[in-house]
């Protein structure tokens, strides 16, 4: 009896503890990062007796706490997947609005500046013409500035994002290492969980950090759990948590870099960090903003370069020679914050038609340079010898090395990346705008023969004769002179190229028929040389074909894929991530109905032991009333 | 699969909010009324947009040139017109002048209003538009370009530039002619010579008409045709070598080095004929000595004889002046025509791009309307089997 009452009190006593488990799993249904909790039970060793063995009741092993560490790494993979996408969508929207907007964008401001241009060679004497081209002209140069601006707030952004990333991952770590020691105090071991909620607290806390970063968590054999992050950069071991911040880049000062500090010294560890938050923010800057910026600073490069070029050959409305329209800045480089030698470099853009969007890495292995591109590592052949008489050229760019630079020192050189924000208009009076030729073609009157020439165009405006009058005589049909020089020979439709300006003349001359070729004193109604520039400006400008408004149109296009691929890549990783999550929580979710389930049976299960106990009662009643009668 | 209550309520969600971004996608290009709206919508269609944009934006630049060189060529036309309209008038006082019945207090009349008209002429050289830029001095639109020397003649002081602009990418129109091109090197005579008359002559033998018969004979030399008699004459070159000689009856042509010169009435011995090279000549120096020869006295029939003869002369002048100003005319009415072409070409190709740009980047309302009330529908049903499926539970039951 004793033994019935026994059995009763434990089957009493696990059906409570079930039914207090499955209060805590319906209390905890939507605790985030709650793993339900079983009740398992065991029969208690069974009593010898003469027929065989009897039962003794039931015992509670443990509660377990259902999860399942396969499928929790899985979601912390597709977390980190998801959220690096996310990161990147988000910043390569903000990207993508800021190249929106037909009226306000930089192809519309292109082509505003072309027409202006238009309207001063219709009426290249009008103030009013010219005032309008400088108007566009300062239009042109606020829209490159305020992109620039735009860029380089969302440089700002990435600097300030990965700064939170990596002061919440170092907190992470330091929590993740403080659960570590809690679980070493309680004396854990592999096999021998400790208490639910450090484990649940932990996992929790591993979710958050692969939002950030990848990460892959190690159980220990004393229980801890080791955290690397990235490509296998420590981040907690046992009870130490390294920490992570974002400095100025050792190497390009104007690029942020990760870095890990953990006992030793810090460690630049910011091309192995992959996935999560952090991850995306910088694949977004390597991938995205960077070449933006280049690209950008390329076309503003490029129109300087067309438009003061052809300028400078022109002759503005006082009889000046054209200055340069527009300034830009020069290209920026830096050298390696670790080098040991005292080189430096000078660099120049001398070919735009060949620029690439791009900066460049520049190493010196003790004897030879390598050029490398820093958006694909790609090696970049250069010409010369990098001294000041024959410099480094490559891709447009041409490198003088000045000083002493030691093995392995590295130089960046940024030549396009910050120039879009430095162009100016240097042109501030309508009169100094150069629409017209510096010289101009005149038949002599007395000619007899049909030969004409062309109105000419100035090949080289820093010819020091290019505003003297040459006459080009001719002897006979066939010869000519040119300001009384040797006699040449006369194909009609050649160029002649007198003192910088170059002509043709076509048709039969006269022997006595005389061109001259003067400097185009008061020509304020000639149009040549802006018409030169519209020429030029909806030109190929760039290697391959490309003009001005193609490699803004490109700029569109580029960043669009980029960000609808992005896009397409998240909205996958999004559902790679619910799948995870939705199989994991399948294991370790709380599910109502099963626990109201639970409760019934643990209810039904708890009186029926009550009603043992009470069967048990009452058969020591029916002994105590047989006994006493 | 065990479904817990959090993955049920998550998966809902997402599935709603998912519903409600596309909604939200949808609304926004109903309201803005285009399929693209940022460049990521549709890289490849952003980047024709914005290439179409610009062309539409360069046409419209290319008909607004067209625009301005229609009216400059407008305004050239107008005082071309004057200015033939003028010449003519003075032709038509040549003839009166050259008449026999003409006296010589008429031909003073007449020559008093040709320089009138030189004046006047003179003046429509100097045309200026409204803002003060001279029409015919070429790229030197300030300078005024002809002006009066202290002799009396007329000086140029503009150049030969012309200017060119763009109604198309590879389309350009000239929109002015110097003053050199129209009022300028314009040919004496016939082109290859012009005739003259001796001052002394005392017959009266007057140049008839003039022509070149053989171009490959011709040496530009200045020869003078002397009658030794009345009968007879002798033509000697510039370096005074006898060219060629003959018999004379009135009325009779002469030929010599290629040319053929005809002499009506009656010269007498001594009297002299000269053909010399055509000269390049402008406009108002041409006026000049046909107002010369008009006034020149015609008392005797000598004198009336070489009046005719030059008068005669000067008026082949004026009539190359004449047909070089027509010319010009035409040429502008060439211009026009051009710009006409162009300028609907142009409007049909900014047709053309814009139903293109249309289509590339508007929406089709009725597909994103339909789209969206679906989008709603569903949005809707969503919310329905999350309230739904949100009020089944078992602990409703117990």
């Amino acid at each position: 009896m004793a033994d019935i009452l026994n059995i009763g009190l434990s089957a009493l006593l696990a059906q409570q503890r079930a039914l207090t488990t499955t209060a805590n799993n319906v209390a905890n249904a939507s605790t985030p990062g709650y793993s339900r909790q079983r009740v398992e039970l065991s029969e208690r060793a069974a009593e010898r007796l003469g027929v065989g063995f009897v039962g003794t009741g039931v015992d509670v092993a443990a509660t377990r706490r259902l999860t399942d560490g396969i499928l929790a790494e899985q979601v912390r993979t597709a977390a980190g997947g998801f959220y690096r996408a996310d990161a990147f969508v988000s910043l390569a929207g903000s990207l993508d609005d800021l190249l929106a907007g037909t009226e306000t964008g930089l192809t519309a401001t292109l082509q505003a500046f072309a027409n202006a241009l238009q309207d001063v060679a219709n009426d290249p004497s009008s103030t009013s013409s010219r005032q309008a081209l400088l108007s566009e002209a300062r239009n042109l140069v606020a829209r490159f500035e305020a992109m620039d601006q735009r860029l380089a707030e969302l440089a700002n952004e990435v600097r300030t994002r990965m700064t939170q990333s990596a002061g919440r991952i170092t907190a992470l770590g330091a929590d993740l290492a403080e659960i570590n020691r809690q679980l070493i105090a309680a004396g854990t071991a592999a096999g021998r969980p400790g208490p639910s909620d450090l484990l649940d607290k932990r996992d929790r806390l591993l979710e958050e950090l692969a939002k950030l970063v990848h990460v892959t968590a190690s159980e220990q054999r004393d229980g801890t759990t080791s955290v690397f992050i990235g490509t296998g950069q420590v981040l907690v071991i046992g009870g130490e948590s390294a920490k992570v911040e974002v400095t100025p880049g050792t190497a390009d000062p104007l690029e942020p870099q990760v870095v890990i500090r953990g006992i030793g010294p810090a460690v630049n560890v910011t091309q192995f960090i992959t996935g999560g938050e952090l991850g995306g923010v910088i694949d977004f800057n390597r991938e995205m903003l960077a070449p933006a910026r280049s690209e950008l600073g390329r076309i503003a490069v490029g129109l300087v370069a067309t438009v003061n070029a052809v300028h400078r050959s022109g002759m503005d409305a006082e009889g000046q020679l054209g200055g340069d329209f527009f300034s830009i800045g020069a290209p920026q480089t830096f050298a390696a914050a670790g080098n040991t030698g005292s080189g430096s470099l000078t660099v120049t853009i001398t070919g735009v038609a060949a620029l690439e969007p791009t900066s460049y890495r520049l190493t010196f292995d003790g004897t030879a340079y390598t050029l490398q591109r820093v958006d694909n590592g790609a090696v970049v052949p250069m010409s010369g010898a990098g001294t000041g008489a024959s410099p480094f050229v490559a891709n447009g760019i041409s490198i003088v090395v000045a000083g002493t630079p030691a093995a392995g020192d590295q130089f960046y050189v940024k030549p396009l990346e910050h120039a879009a924000g430095t162009v100016s208009l240097l042109v501030t009076r309508p009169a100094d705008v150069a629409a017209a030729a510096p010289t101009r073609t005149i038949a002599a009157l007395a000619n007899t023969g049909t030969a004409s020439i062309s109105a000419g165009q100035v090949v080289d405006a820093t010819n020091p004769n290019l505003l003297a009058t040459s006459t080009i005589a001719f002897v006979n049909a066939t010869t000519y002179t040119i300001n009384g020089g040797p006699p040449l020979a006369y194909t009609p439709g050649a160029n002649i190229d007198v003192n910088g300006t170059r002509v043709q003349i076509t048709g039969t001359p006269a022997a006595g028929d005389q061109f001259v070729i003067q400097a185009n004193t008061g020509g304020t109604g000639d149009n040549r040389n802006i018409q030169t520039l519209i020429d030029r400006f909806h030109g190929s400008v760039f290697n391959g074909e490309i003009s001005l408004q193609d490699a803004a149109a490109g700029m569109i296009t580029s960043v669009g894929s980029r960000t609808a691929e992005a896009t397409n890549q998240r909205d996958v990783q999004q559902l790679v991530f619910r799948q995870n999550q939705d199989r994991l929580e399948s294991v370790r979710g709380v599910n109502l109905d099963e626990e109201a389930a639970d409760m019934l049976k643990f209810e039904q299960l708890y009186q029926a032991a009550a009603r043992v106990m009470q069967v048990s009662d009452s058969l020591f009643q029916t002994l105590m009333n047989t006994l006493l009668r | 699969m065990r479904i817990s209550n959090d993955t049920l309520r998550s998966a809902f969600l997402a599935a709603m909010d998912d519903a409600r971004r596309r909604v939200l996608e949808t609304q926004k290009q109903v309201s803005t009324g285009l399929r693209i709206n940022t460049p990521s919508d549709d890289p490849v269609a952003a980047a024709r947009v914005a290439h179409l944009d610009s062309s539409l934006a360069r046409l419209d630049q290319y008909q607004a040139n067209v625009g301005f060189a229609r009216h400059q060529l407008g305004l050239e036309e107008e005082a071309l017109s004057v200015a033939v309209g003028t010449l003519q008038r003075i032709r038509e006082l040549t003839l009166q002048a050259n008449n026999s019945t003409a006296s010589e207090a008429d031909r003073q009349l007449i020559a008093g209003e040709i320089a009138e008209h030189r004046a006047a002429l003179l003046a429509i050289a100097n045309t200026t538009d409204v803002d003060g830029r001279h029409l015919f001095a070429g790229y030197s639109e300030a300078t005024t370009p002809f002006t009066i020397a202290a002799d009396g003649s007329i000086v140029y002081n503009g150049d030969q530039g012309q200017r060119a602009l763009q109604i198309s990418d590879s389309r350009f129109v000239a929109i002015n002619d110097s003053g050199a091109a129209v009022f300028q090197g314009i040919p004496e005579g016939n082109g290859t010579f012009v005739l003259g008359v001796g001052a002394a002559n005392t017959g009266t033998g007057t140049l008839g008409t003039s022509s070149v018969v053989n171009p490959a004979a011709w040496a530009p030399d200045t020869y003078t045709v002397t009658f030794l008699t009345p009968t007879s004459y002798e033509v000697r070159n510039g370096a005074n070598a006898l060219i060629a000689s003959g018999t004379f009856a009135p009325s009779q042509s002469l030929t010599f080095a290629g040319i053929e010169m005809r002499i009506d009435g009656t010269p007498a011995a001594g009297d002299t004929f000269t053909v010399t090279p055509s000269a390049q000549r402008d406009v108002f120096s041409t006026l000049d000595r046909l107002i010369a020869a008009v006034e020149s006295p015609a008392g005797n029939p000598a004198d009336r004889a070489r009046l005719h003869s030059n008068v005669g002369q000067r008026l082949t002048d004026l009539d190359n002046a004449l047909a070089r100003l027509v010319e010009a005319r035409g040429e502008i009415g060439a211009r026009v025509r051009a710009l006409d072409q162009q300028e609907s070409l142009n409007a049909d190709f900014a047709v053309h791009l814009s139903t293109t740009l249309s289509s590339v980047r508007d929406l089709d309302y009725a597909e994103a309307l339909s789209r969206l009330s679906q989008e709603l529908f569903g949005l809707e049903a969503a919310q329905q089997a999350f309230a739904r499926a949100q009020n089944l539970s078992l602990f409703k039951y117990i």
